[in-house]
C-alpha cells in the first residue's frame, strides 16, 4: 500500500501537473492499473493539502490533523472551563485522584447532576487523544486530562486572554456532590419517621371500605392480591360473612376504583367507590346511594335490562357496571377461603331480590351431623312443595328454593357449611305450613315421617 | 429597594406590592388547580409557605458555596428535597389532604415563585432577611389561594370550608341557588383569575394614585 501511494506521490512531482500521466499508470502491472487510476483520482484534491514533507501516511496524517482540531475547538470552547489558575496546579495529585473517584461514585448516586454529566463526558473525550500522546505519567486517562488540559492552557499562545479564576470541573461538581448527600440523608429520615405511618393509613382505608360494604364485620384481611384485582375477606367473630373485590375501571375523567362486596351466596351486597374524578355534579352521582343501591343480586348487569344509568353520565354508569359485572365474573369458592385461613362460613341471610336463597340446597349435601334428615329432606320438599303449591304463593323464599336441587343454577356454591339451626327451622317449616291443611290426605304417612325426623332432629 | 429591607417592608412587598400572583404573574398552575375548595387552598398554601421558607434558609446559608455555574441545579435539587419531605409528612398525618391535593403538592419543586425567589433574593442576602421573604411571599400567594378559592366554592357549590374529602361544610348559598359548576372546573377558575388580578390591580393604582396625590399636596403645603 505504501508502495503504492509513493508512486502515485511521486508521479506528480515528477509530471509538475496534478494527474497522473497515463504512461506511468501503464508502467505498473496490469491488473492494478485500474485501482491505481482510480486512487489517484481520489488523490487529486489530497495532495494540495498534504505537505510533501510529512506525506509519509495520509490516514496518520488525517488523524493528527482531526486532533489538532479537536484540541483547537476545545481549548477555544471550553476554555472557561479548562483554564485554570497557577495555584491550582499545584494540588496534590493523589488528592485529585480521590476527587475524581468519589465524584465518579457519587456522580451515579442522583440522577440530577445528569445536567453537568454529558459536557464533563465530552470534554474528556477530545482531550483523551492530545492527552495520551504527550502525556505517559499517569495511567489513568481520566486522570490525566486535567494535567493534560493544564498543559494546553499554559502552552496556548500569548493570542488567547489572560486566564480569570476560574473553577475546576472538580470545584463545580463538589459542593453540588455534598448538597446532594445531605439531601438524601434529609429524605431518607423523613421517610424512616413516615414510613409505617403511611402504610397504616393505606391499610386502615381499605378497611374502612371494607366495613361500610359489610357493617356486621369486624375484621378484615387481603386474601389475594393478582395484577389486577384485590380480595379482601370480611370477618366477623371469626366467620367469614363476605369479600370485597377491588378493582379499578376507565372512567371519564380517569381511573375509578372501587370495592365490591359479595356475600357469602356471590351476591352484590354493596358498593364502595374508592376514588375516582368524574365531572363534578355529573358523573360524581356515581358515589350517591341511590346510584349504588342499584346494583343488587348475582345476574350481570346490563344497563337498560336490568339496571339504569345515571342521565348525563354513560360512561361513569357503564365503567361502574363493567367493574361490577367482572368481580361477579371472579370465581370464588369461599369454603376454601375460609379453610385457608382458619374459618366458618356465615351464611348470607336472604337477600330481598327474586334470586332465590339456595339455604335449602346444603339440606342434601351436610355431613355427617343429620344424616337421617338429608335422606328424608328431599322427599318431604318434594312432595310439600308439590301439595302446597297454592299455599307456597304467600309464603316466601324457603319453598321455591326446595326445588332447586333439581335445577342447578349457574351462581351454586358447591359446598356451603350451614349452622344446624337454619336446617332445623328450614325442616320445621315446610310440615308446620302443610300439616294443616292435608291431615285429611294420604300423606298423612309422609307427614309423619318428616315429623319423626323433625323430632329426632331436635336436641 | 434599600440595603436591609425592615421586616415590615418586606412584609408588604411580599403581600401586596410584589403579589407573586396578581402582580408577578407566578405559579399560575398550581392556583387554577388546587382552588376547588378553601381547605384546598390554605392545605396548599400552608405547604407552600413551609417549602419556600426553608428553601430560601438554606439557599441563603449555602450561598457562597454553590458555585454559579450550577446554581440552577442546585437550587432545584434543596427545593425538590424539601418538597418530597412536605409531601411524606402530609401524606403520613394529613392523608385526606394528600388525596385531594394529590398531584400538586410534587409539582411545588417547579413552582416559579419559589426558583424566582431563589434565584432573585436568597441567592444574594443573608438568611433572615431570606425567610422573612419567603413567608412575605408565601403570605401573599395563600391569600391569593384562598381569595380565588372563596369565590369558586361559594359560587360554584354553594358550601363554603367543605372538609378535604369533600364532605361537610357550610351551607352559606340555600337550596334556592342553582350551584354554577362552571366555577369549579378549569374554565371558572380561569374567569375568576382574571376578574381578580383586575380588581387588585385597580386597588393598586388608585393607591398609588391617593399616596402621590398626598405627597404633592404635602410638598405644596411645606412650599
Amino acid at each position: 500500500m505504501e508502495e503504492k501511494n509513493k508512486k502515485i506521490a511521486d508521479a506528480p512531482a515528477a509530471d509538475e501537473k496534478n494527474t497522473v500521466s497515463p504512461e506511468e499508470v501503464d508502467s505498473s502491472v496490469s491488473d492494478e492499473a485500474a485501482a491505481q487510476a482510480e486512487f489517484a483520482f481520489l488523490l487529486e484534491g489530497a495532495e494540495e493539502r498534504v505537505s510533501p514533507k510529512k506525506a509519509d501516511d495520509d490516514f496518520s496524517l488525517l488523524i493528527k490533523d482531526a486532533a489538532e482540531k479537536a484540541e483547537a475547538a476545545v481549548h477555544g470552547e471550553f476554555a472557561f472551563i479548562m483554564e485554570e489558575t497557577p495555584e491550582e496546579e499545584e494540588e496534590p495529585k493523589e488528592q485529585k485522584q480521590e476527587e475524581s473517584k468519589s465524584s465518579k461514585k457519587a456522580s451515579k448516586k442522583t440522577s440530577k447532576k445528569s445536567a453537568k454529566k454529558p459536557p464533563e463526558e465530552t470534554l474528556e473525550k477530545p482531550a483523551e487523544e492530545p492527552a495520551k500522546i504527550p502525556d505517559e505519567k499517569s495511567a489513568d486517562p481520566k486522570e490525566s486530562a486535567p494535567s493534560a488540559k493544564e498543559d494546553t492552557a499554559s502552552e496556548s499562545p500569548a493570542a488567547e486572554p489572560a486566564p480569570k479564576k476560574e473553577k475546576s470541573i472538580l470545584g463545580i461538581c463538589l459542593p453540588l456532590v455534598f448538597i446532594c448527600m445531605a439531601v438524601a440523608l434529609m429524605l431518607s429520615a423523613v421517610n424512616l419517621l413516615t414510613k409505617d405511618i403511611i402504610a397504616a393509613n393505606a391499610a386502615a382505608e381499605k378497611q374502612n371500605a371494607v366495613f361500610a360494604i359489610f357493617p356486621e364485620a369486624d375484621g378484615a384481611s387481603l386474601y389475594e392480591k393478582t395484577g389486577t384485582e384485590e380480595v379482601y375477606l370480611a370477618l366477623r367473630n371469626n366467620e367469614l360473612v363476605g369479600c370485597c373485590i377491588g378493582l379499578s375501571e376507565n372512567g371519564f375523567g380517569g381511573a375509578i376504583s372501587l370495592l365490591v362486596g359479595l356475600d357469602t351466596n356471590g351476591a352484590v351486597s354493596g358498593i364502595e367507590i374508592i376514588s375516582m374524578s368524574e365531572t363534578p355534579g355529573i358523573g360524581s352521582k356515581a358515589k350517591n346511594d341511590s346510584f349504588l343501591s342499584r346494583y343488587k343480586g348475582s345476574e350481570p348487569f346490563v344497563i337498560g335490562e336490568n339496571l339504569d344509568a345515571i342521565s348525563g353520565a354513560t360512561i361513569t354508569s357503564r365503567a361502574i357496571t363493567r367493574a361490577v359485572n367482572r368481580a361477579l365474573e371472579i370465581p370464588l369458592d369461599f369454603t376454601k377461603m375460609a379453610s385457608g385461613m382458619g374459618l366458618s362460613v356465615h351464611t348470607a341471610a336472604e337477600t330481598k331480590t327474586a334470586e332465590p336463597v339456595p339455604e335449602e340446597k346444603p339440606a342434601e349435601t351436610t355431613a355427617a351431623p343429620v344424616p337421617a334428615e338429608t335422606t328424608a329432606a328431599p322427599e318431604t320438599t318434594e312432595t310439600t312443595a308439590a301439595a302446597a303449591a297454592p299455599a307456597e304463593t304467600t309464603t316466601a323464599v324457603p319453598a321455591p328454593a326446595s326445588v332447586q336441587p333439581i335445577s342447578h343454577t349457574k351462581n351454586t356454591n358447591p359446598v356451603q357449611l350451614v349452622s344446624e339451626e337454619t336446617v332445623y327451622t328450614a325442616e320445621t317449616e315446610q310440615p308446620a305450613e302443610t300439616e294443616i291443611p292435608e291431615t285429611d290426605t294420604p300423606e298423612k304417612t309422609t307427614t309423619a315421617e318428616s315429623t319423626a325426623a323433625a323430632e329426632t332432629a331436635n336436641p | 429597594m434599600s440595603e436591609k429591607p425592615s421586616f415590615i417592608r418586606q412584609m408588604k412587598d411580599g403581600i401586596l406590592t410584589n403579589n407573586p400572583v396578581f402582580v408577578q404573574f407566578l405559579g399560575m398552575c398550581s392556583i387554577l388547580a388546587v382552588t376547588t375548595s378553601v381547605t384546598n387552598a390554605i392545605g396548599m398554601g400552608i405547604s407552600f409557605t413551609a417549602v419556600l421558607i426553608f428553601s430560601n434558609l438554606f439557599i441563603s446559608l449555602l450561598r457562597h458555596i454553590i458555585p454559579k455555574q450550577v446554581r440552577i441545579a442546585a437550587y432545584i435539587l434543596i427545593i425538590s428535597g424539601f418538597v418530597t419531605a412536605v409531601e411524606l409528612l402530609v401524606r403520613a398525618y394529613f392523608p385526606a389532604l394528600d388525596k385531594s391535593l394529590g398531584l400538586f403538592i410534587p409539582l411545588i419543586v417547579v413552582n416559579c415563585i419559589i426558583l424566582a425567589r431563589a434565584e432573585s433574593f436568597a441567592s444574594k442576602n443573608a438568611p433572615l432577611p431570606s425567610i422573612i421573604d419567603g413567608l412575605a411571599s408565601g403570605i401573599g400567594y395563600t391569600l391569593a389561594l384562598i381569595a380565588l378559592a372563596f369565590i369558586r366554592e361559594l359560587l360554584g357549590t354553594g358550601i363554603l370550608f367543605a372538609a378535604a374529602d369533600g364532605t361537610g361544610g357550610l351551607r352559606v348559598l340555600g337550596d334556592w341557588y342553582p350551584p354554577a359548576t362552571i366555577f369549579i372546573m378549569p374554565a371558572g377558575a380561569f374567569l375568576t383569575l382574571g376578574f381578580l388580578c383586575a380588581a387588585f390591580n385597580k386597588c393598586r393604582t388608585l393607591v398609588k394614585a391617593k399616596k402621590l396625590k398626598s405627597a404633592e399636596a404635602a410638598k405644596e403645603a411645606t412650599v
